[in-house]
């Protein structure tokens, strides 16, 4: 049986993780449904009238499964880490409050949106949808900034362990809030891209080749492959930032050891000392960071042992979100690279196989890469839960153990509701009793 | 008055706000748990048409109070986080089931040629799953009320199960959730011309305002033995407010009795604004009592008035987004009850009947058009 600190660990894990999914459809979405909507309302083509209803219906599944499981977190904050939010709470309460509101503005637009078909005109029910991706997409970057804070905790002032006194704007005021909103954001947008495209990608490689399919994957793959350079470009951004930031996590995501010019790792396993079976490109760190191959770079030694991060795990994922996000981009350019071939006369877009087989794998690789990110950087920041201020290990719940039972067990709801969700949107379209999306 | 009187406030009125709406909700799940006779089905598509679409809206204000709490008064949630985590685990898994089987049952059985197998044991999760929460809630109130938080009284993690009050609190939050559930079904019902279900849930909300009051009678010895200070309060500061609250009980049973719906549900809502207002006079300064007063539960003073200014201008922004909501769609014309088929996406716009499906709509209501 884990002990309590491991098994508060996963389950919060766990709970995050599964909300996070829901969450960015609650992002991205919206996006997809506006842009479909408007392409409707000027061309008038019905397709992409029967593609947003589609959305929508799949939209309010996806929203009220993350509705639970935002409240499961809501509850686990205090179950699980009673002393973070006892101390803390109180400094970065804002976050969670403009958080909240967001949502509640989302669920009332979301009311007038897959309520207003009939009741609106068409442009007017187009504009419900604004507000809609507006406070989606403000939601998640409200919360974003409470977690940034915690990466970067800044404006407030403690005194034997109590806080006495601190900045409203403190979440917002963090070092990490701008590279961690907007990384946030545009990971959303390739996860609800690559998405929806793998979605219609399955239903092409099952022979469904009509002009429901072509525009849902064409929709899709329009927000992943312009999403995707963007975040590469972010991404290093974000590093540089942890880089300066927060020396020790940038030191395990790289699974750098000793503190000097450093090499980039790739792959390997840290075995408390160094990183074995890794490839290493000399100097190359040091010139992604700082422009020369002799800079120094803080490794894992400017810190004790014990406040290390675990580094393999962190590490990997980190090599694993690059990998998937490069990958991806890779993937990006194909897709230019037929949608160009196409337009001169070439084969349509959809017309390869192993281009669609790539597709469908982006969708899972986009979420993969989502949740490695957050691996890296919630475990990089071990065993701090407020950087340099509180240890993880300093939960201060009392009887913990059947508390984390009884969640566990909530967890195993959640998995069924998550295969019971999943059911409702499968892919293609509904039956061909019209001709509205046959052809 | 400071700002953290002003956050206090505006956590007690997203606690009367879940009262009243969460509560119905949950009320909605107790009468299907125990729909019985002729017409149980029909009971159980009313309470199942009726939930559908004010769901979400319904559960947001809880949310609202847990941000409310850590954002104001981040030591009172720490403690109320340590003092009581088993009532709360349990409410959360019960909160937690109950959204399971409702996307479950919502979302589903979209296609009625593949019905999807468990569907009904589906159903009695919901139902049992929707009294297990409010039960667990009336005990973390009664807890508060009488500082019997795991680590400040004896009994371990069962320490807020201890004793005849917590017991009566969570039979009567039951009870009180279950009345206001019946009371508005019995006005759907109405509105969909259904005079046997009318019937049928007015007979159900008597039985519950038999049921509150009882408890209500028991647990006020049961009270002042367990929390005499907060009892002697009551008394003094609060003696107005429930008198108040009497009175209106009294007044929805008397309009019930009368087949006056709409008359009922205010009153019903005049005595559970009362009640909690009430304990919370009674309780005033102390958040938790014995253990932390509102002063030194509160966040660091420079963030309360922000915190207060966001609640008061977010509130002003989303209630009126709300009832935008409730005018676009203006009063519905009603179908029958029986009709909770999914969305059909091959029906050109204009014609068939919308399914209902999440967002805070004016309860019960099908639109056609």
């Amino acid at each position: 049986m884990l002990d309590n600190l491991t098994a508060a660990r996963e389950q919060m894990a766990l709970s995050l993780s599964f909300h996070i999914i829901f969450a960015v459809f609650g992002m991205g979405l919206p996006v997809l449904l506006l842009v479909a909507e408007d392409r409707w309302i000027r061309t008038g083509d019905a397709v992409w009238y029967a593609l947003v209803r589609k959305w929508a219906k799949a939209f309010g599944v996806l929203f009220a499964i993350g509705a639970v499981s935002g409240t499961v977190l809501s509850f686990e904050f205090g179950l699980l880490w009673p002393t973070f939010m006892q101390r803390y709470g109180g400094v970065f309460g804002l976050s969670f409050t403009m958080e909240a509101f967001a949502f509640f503005l989302e669920a009332i637009f979301l009311g007038l949106y897959l309520y207003g078909w009939d009741r609106l005109r068409p442009r007017a029910h187009w504009w419900t949808g604004v507000p809609l991706a507006v406070a989606g997409t403000a939601s998640a970057g409200f919360v974003t900034t409470a977690n940034a804070w915690m990466n970067t905790p800044v404006g407030f002032v403690e005194s034997d362990g109590r806080v006495i006194s601190a900045e409203p704007l403190a979440p917002f005021l963090a070092p990490a809030t701008p590279h961690q909103v907007v990384h946030m954001v545009v990971a959303a947008w390739m996860c609800v891209g690559f998405g929806v495209a793998a979605v219609y990608a399955v239903g092409m490689l099952r022979g469904r080749h009509d002009g429901y399919h072509r525009r849902g994957l064409s929709a899709g793959l329009v927000l992943g492959t312009l999403a995707t350079p963007l975040q590469i470009v972010v991404g290093d951004w974000a590093t540089r930032a942890v880089a300066a930031q927060q020396p020790a996590k940038l030191a395990a995501l790289e699974g750098l050891a000793h503190t000097g010019a450093a090499s980039l790792s790739l792959g390997g396993v840290y075995d408390g000392e160094r990183l074995r079976g890794a490839l290493e490109l000399p100097g190359v760190l040091s010139l992604l960071l700082h422009g020369r191959t002799d800079a120094t770079v803080l490794g894992l030694d400017v810190v004790a042992p014990a406040d290390r991060p675990p580094v393999t795990a962190t590490h990997l994922a980190f090599d694993l979100m690059v990998g998937l996000g490069f990958g991806l981009l890779a993937l990006s350019a194909w897709t230019l690279g037929r949608w160009w071939r196409a337009r001169r006369g070439g084969p349509a877009v959809a017309a390869s196989r192993w281009y669609l087989r790539a597709v469908v794998v982006s969708g899972p690789a986009a979420v993969a890469a989502l949740l490695a990110g957050w691996v890296v950087t919630e475990v990089g920041r071990q065993p701090w839960i407020v950087h340099l201020r509180l240890r993880t290990a300093r939960r201060g719940g009392r009887h913990p153990r059947a508390v984390l039972v009884l969640l566990r067990h909530g967890r195993g709801v959640c998995a069924a509701l998550g295969v019971a969700g999943g059911d409702p949107a499968p892919a293609g379209p509904p039956s061909c009793r019209t001709s509205v999306h046959c052809g | 008055m400071t700002a953290a009187d002003g956050v206090l406030l505006v956590i007690l009125g997203g606690m009367i706000a879940y009262t009243l709406l969460g509560g119905a909700d949950f009320g909605g799940g107790v009468w299907d748990l125990l729909a019985r006779g002729a017409h149980r089905h029909r009971q159980r598509e009313l309470v199942a048409a009726t939930i559908g679409p004010v769901w979400e809206a319904n559960h947001v204000w809880l949310i609202f109070v847990l941000i409310g709490l850590f954002s104001g008064f981040p030591a009172a949630f720490g403690e109320l986080a340590r003092g009581l985590p088993l009532p709360l685990a349990l409410a959360l898994l019960g909160i937690v089931l109950r959204g399971a089987a409702f996307v479950y049952r919502q979302y589903g059985a979209l296609d009625p040629a593949r019905p999807i197998p468990g569907t009904a044991a589906w159903g009695r999760v919901f139902a049992v799953a929707s009294t297990i929460t409010p039960v667990m809630l009336g005990v973390c109130g009664a807890a508060v009320a009488t500082g019997r938080l795991t680590g400040h009284a004896p009994g371990g993690l069962a320490a807020p199960f201890r004793g005849v009050f917590p017991a009566v609190a969570g039979a009567l939050t039951v009870a009180v959730c279950a009345y206001l559930a019946a009371v508005y079904l019995c006005r759907e019902a109405e509105v969909r011309r259904d005079p046997a279900l009318t019937a049928d849930f007015r007979r159900r909300a008597l039985a519950a305002a038999v049921v509150a009051g009882v408890l209500a009678a028991a647990g006020l010895p049961a009270l002042a033995a367990d929390a005499p200070l907060l009892w002697a309060r009551l008394l003094s500061r609060a003696a107005p407010v429930l008198v108040f609250s009497a009175l209106g009980g009294i007044a929805s049973i008397v309009a019930l009795w009368r087949w006056r719906f709409v008359a009922a549900r205010v009153g019903a809502a005049v005595a559970v604004v009362s009640v909690l207002g009430g304990w919370s006079l009674a309780q005033y300064p102390d958040l938790i009592p014995g253990v932390l007063t509102v002063r030194a539960a509160a966040a660091p003073p420079q963030t309360l008035p922000v915190t207060l200014a966001v609640l008061l201008a977010g509130f002003a922004v989303t209630l009126p987004s709300l009832w935008l909501l409730l005018r676009v769609f203006g009063k519905p014309t009603v179908s029958s009850s029986a009709e909770f088929a999914a969305w059909d996406v091959d029906r050109p716009p204009g014609t068939g009947v919308v399914d209902v499906g999440v967002g805070p709509m004016t309860a019960g209501q099908r639109w056609r058009h």
